[in-house]
């Protein structure tokens, strides 16, 4: 069974100055490992999800979307989404006491008190309020209270038929998603780099604030095709290219040479690295970036297994990435990878090694 | 069969009884009055607003007449094809300076009069509140509980440690 695996923070140390990595956000996976996360003491839940039928591949915005309605009927109904309202409902805190109403100047930054508070709006205009925020402003509403967190994560179960649709029907290959968070950013923005048939390379990056530097390797080098900005938390519906329209930012390339890819084959031209600054109106101090990358594999198995061994090293982590995509169970022993070189990650779980070829400039490179 | 009219003036009759009459061409901002009055024709008593309050209306309306030659979005416009950004017209952020209170009630009624750029705009304005602010400050911001277990939270924070400044 497919479980959701809880991200794994890196132990390294974090570097003085320059670039910071702080961890490697991995989506989900079926594995011992994640089995063993699983049998973690399991959180009350108040969500009463739906067959998987129904909710199969919807998120929360999905669902809520689904349930919605629009327009100038959007008065007319009331939400379908009767266990949201009654979250909502619960999640309106009262004060208890008339201590705690604010007074004087509290009340115009925290107006606590109000008849009609955020909670008490109907769940469609949550979902227009979520489709505004920036993604660093959903990653810390959905840590604020468990219909939030419900209503802009989905239930647990959605985002499993999700990714599992993702890797399993809607993609011609296996190319799970990698996220890897370099924090001396204060926002949160996601760049993809997603797998498709023709990938026989890496994605891989070195985030420098608005830089994003390219190494050998990396696939489709158009940025302005392939970049999107995407959401880290599955099914806002927010994309890169809302993102790069909203920032109004452009790709200005500093260093290397990076051919248009109409011709994959051209990427032989590429001089590397080749490095991007991003440019956009946007403060970008106000920005923490996620890069995520994914890499597709089409060539034969053995072709996948020198590769692997090459990005993450014989005896390496990079196994966990083989373990986190489930490809544990997809890629037997006797197709190319070891047991040995499969199982270590298990080893290595807790402390997540990256080849320098993969860190770039190494991501926790630190002093 | 209601024939198109020509009146250059309707009547809002807000839920606690106040009528306030506006131009039909500032009142059709509202596509719920819009469609109201072709499909009625000629109204020549109040329209009831009956989920809005004189006060919300006075500033509905008031955005409305700001707002009055501002081009209409289409209709089939599809709304994941809407530019997303949390910039606010500077007027607009001068009218959305309100406690939240009242602009949860110009967005209430944004919506129930669907009024969608309008609706937008409080919206955005709600968003560019939760800009910046940790979990623990929209909470205070809006009066949310904390419903979390501690063992949800701390396997929110696990999840989350990647996002944050350490």
């Amino acid at each position: 069974m497919d479980i959701i695996s809880s991200p794994k923070a890196t132990t390294s140390s974090r570097p003085t100055t320059g670039i910071q990595f702080d961890g490697i956000f991995v989506l989900y996976s079926r594995s011992p490992l994640n089995e063993r996360l699983n049998d973690l003491p399991r959180p009350r839940r108040t969500w009463k999800c739906p067959t998987k039928g129904q909710i199969a591949h919807k998120t929360g915005l999905e669902l809520l979307k689904m349930n919605s309605s629009k327009g100038s009927q959007a008065w007319k109904q009331l939400p379908k989404t009767p266990h949201l309202v009654a979250m909502a409902d619960q999640s309106t805190q009262q004060p208890t006491s008339a201590s705690q109403a604010p007074t004087g100047n509290q009340c115009s930054q925290a107006l606590v008190a109000t008849s009609i508070p955020l909670m008490r709006l109907p769940p469609e205009l949550h979902l227009n309020i979520l489709e505004n925020c920036t993604l660093f402003s959903l990653l810390q509403l959905s840590q604020s209270n468990r219909y939030f967190r419900t209503i802009i994560n989905g239930p647990p179960v959605c985002r499993l038929w999700k990714h599992h649709r993702d890797i399993h029907v809607e993609r011609a290959i296996h190319s799970p998603t990698l996220r890897i968070a370099l924090i001396n950013r204060l926002e949160t923005l996601a760049v993809t780099f997603p797998g498709t048939s023709r990938m026989a390379g890496q994605c891989y990056y070195v985030f420098d604030g608005p830089y994003i530097r390219f190494e050998e390797d990396t696939e489709y080098p158009d940025p302005q095709n392939w970049i999107a900005w995407e959401s880290s938390l599955e099914g806002t519906g927010l994309n890169g290219y809302n993102l790069l329209a909203e920032n109004e930012a452009t790709l200005e390339l500093l260093e290397g040479h990076y051919d248009q890819p109409e011709c994959p084959s051209s990427r032989r031209n590429h001089i590397w690295p080749y490095t991007f600054r991003l440019e956009t109106r946007k403060d970008w101090d106000n920005y923490k970036c996620i890069i995520s990358a994914g890499v597709g594999f089409t060539h034969t198995v053995e072709d996948e297994r020198e590769l692997l061994e090459e990005i993450y090293g014989r005896n390496g982590s990079g196994c966990a990435w083989l373990e986190h995509c489930g490809w544990r169970d997809a890629m037997p022993e006797k197709e190319g990878f070891s047991k040995r070189f499969i199982d270590s990650y298990i080893r290595h779980r807790d402390v997540p090694k990256w080849s320098s070829r993969v860190g770039i400039a190494s991501l926790p490179d630190t002093p | 069969m209601a024939t198109p009219s020509t009146q250059a003036t309707v009547k809002l009759q807000s839920n606690d009884n106040v009528v306030i009459e506006v131009e039909r061409a500032i009142a059709e901002r509202s596509v719920l009055i819009k469609n109201m009055l072709e499909d009625c024709g000629e109204v020549t008593d109040a329209i009831p607003i009956s989920n809005v309050n004189e006060s919300i209306l006075r500033k509905v309306i008031e955005w409305c007449e700001h707002h009055k030659n501002d081009p209409v979005a289409a209709e089939n416009e599809n709304d994941d094809s809407r530019k997303k950004t949390t910039d606010i017209d500077e007027w607009d952020q001068k009218f959305m300076n309100v406690d939240q209170e009242m602009l949860f009630e110009i967005i209430l009624a944004a919506n129930f009069l669907d009024i969608k750029p309008l609706l937008d705009t409080g919206c955005k304005t709600v968003a560019n509140m939760i800009k910046g602010k940790s979990p623990e400050e929209i909470r205070k911001l809006f009066n949310i509980q904390n419903d979390f277990t501690p063992e949800e939270e701390e396997q929110i924070r696990r999840e989350n440690e990647w996002a944050e400044d350490r």
